[in-house]
């Protein structure tokens, strides 16, 4: 019982940076990767690794694996700056969780974790926006 | 007139800028400088050991500033979030960001975080309008700081010159 609790349930944490994008599934503990598919797996140009559209094939890729796996349900982590005001996470984020969910995937919690460059001062607080 | 030289801490903005103060005779504002000595902050965060800034405040000072002196260079990792007219982004590979944030003596969570943030490309992604991005690694500060002079001066763009997350990916899965 306990060992298909911890099947059902997974981590997605979604990387975006300017030029490319890495999704990567664990399992509910995080210690054990599922699956990593980055955006240069589903694309031919490298100039399209970063786009939206390559953040939505890499994330329906990796909801496949996922559901072969008896996982139906995700939290998801995102790392992702940019997008308007620095408040929503970056354009190929926006598109990867989208994809999952229009994959069948139930989306439990959306964590935006994005680091944020500090020194002696800082723009905001660790993980709030 | 505002120009900004951003960048994740510890790529180099403020070697590269004392230079540009004295080449262009422009005034440089250190913006982690003025926050802390103006207390331009709303509180002091003490999980990341760092101010949070003030930005209505910080805009005030600012602006007093390019009143009287008609341009000012902003540098700092957050100067291309202050409405700056030209930005220039510095990169720099992660493990040398790395080990220059823990010579400051820096805990791990903070080297970490902003290894992170060089390794996503944060301060490219924030920053708006004319962008011109310039990988340091391994260059001389003369060098870098002529590139800097010639891409204000003709305005030049270019975005898209580092690309660390498949090669450091390994930093990006540690958790905070
Ligand atoms: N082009 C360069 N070559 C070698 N060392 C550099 C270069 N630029 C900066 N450094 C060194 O890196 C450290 C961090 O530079 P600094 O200008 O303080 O970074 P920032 O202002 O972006 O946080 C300093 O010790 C500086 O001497
Ligand atoms: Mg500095």
């Amino acid at each position: 019982m306990a060992e298909q609790k911890k099947e059902k349930w997974g981590i997605i944490h979604i990387y975006s940076s300017y030029n490319n994008t890495i999704i990567h599934a664990t399992d509910i503990t995080g210690a054990e990767t599922i699956a990593r598919i980055s955006g240069g797996m589903v694309t031919r140009n490298q100039r399209d690794e970063g786009s939206p559209y390559a953040a939505m094939q890499a994330a329906f890729k990796l909801a496949e694996v996922l559901k072969e796996r008896g996982i139906e349900n995700i939290h998801i982590k995102v790392r992702a700056p940019g997008g308007s005001g620095q408040k929503n996470p970056g354009p190929g984020a926006q598109a990867a969780i989208r994809a999952l969910a229009r994959a069948g995937l139930r989306i439990g919690r959306i964590e935006d974790v994005t680091p944020v460059p500090h020194d002696g001062t800082t723009p905001k607080k660790r993980f709030k926006k | 007139m505002r120009i900004a030289i951003t960048g994740t801490p510890g790529v180099g903005k403020t070697t590269v800028s004392k230079i540009l103060e004295k080449k262009l005779g422009v005034r440089v504002i250190n913006i982690t400088e003025v926050v802390k000595k103006y207390k331009l902050y709303k509180e002091k965060d003490e999980d990341m050991d760092s101010y949070v800034i003030d930005f209505e405040k910080l805009e005030e000072f600012i602006k007093n500033i390019e009143t009287k002196e008609g341009v000012v260079i902003l540098d700092g990792h957050v100067s291309h979030l202050l409405n700056p007219d030209y930005t220039v982004v510095l990169r720099c590979d992660p493990e040398i960001v790395k080990e220059r944030l823990e010579k400051r003596k820096y805990d791990r969570k903070k080297v970490l975080e902003n290894v992170q943030a060089e390794i996503l490309d944060v301060c490219l992604c924030e920053s708006k309008g004319k962008v011109y991005e310039i990988d340091t690694t391994g260059r001389d500060v003369e060098d870098i700081v002529e590139e800097i002079m010639t891409a204000i001066k003709f305005k030049k763009e270019r975005k898209g010159v580092a690309d660390w997350m498949e090669k450091y990916f390994n930093y990006l899965s540690e958790n905070i």
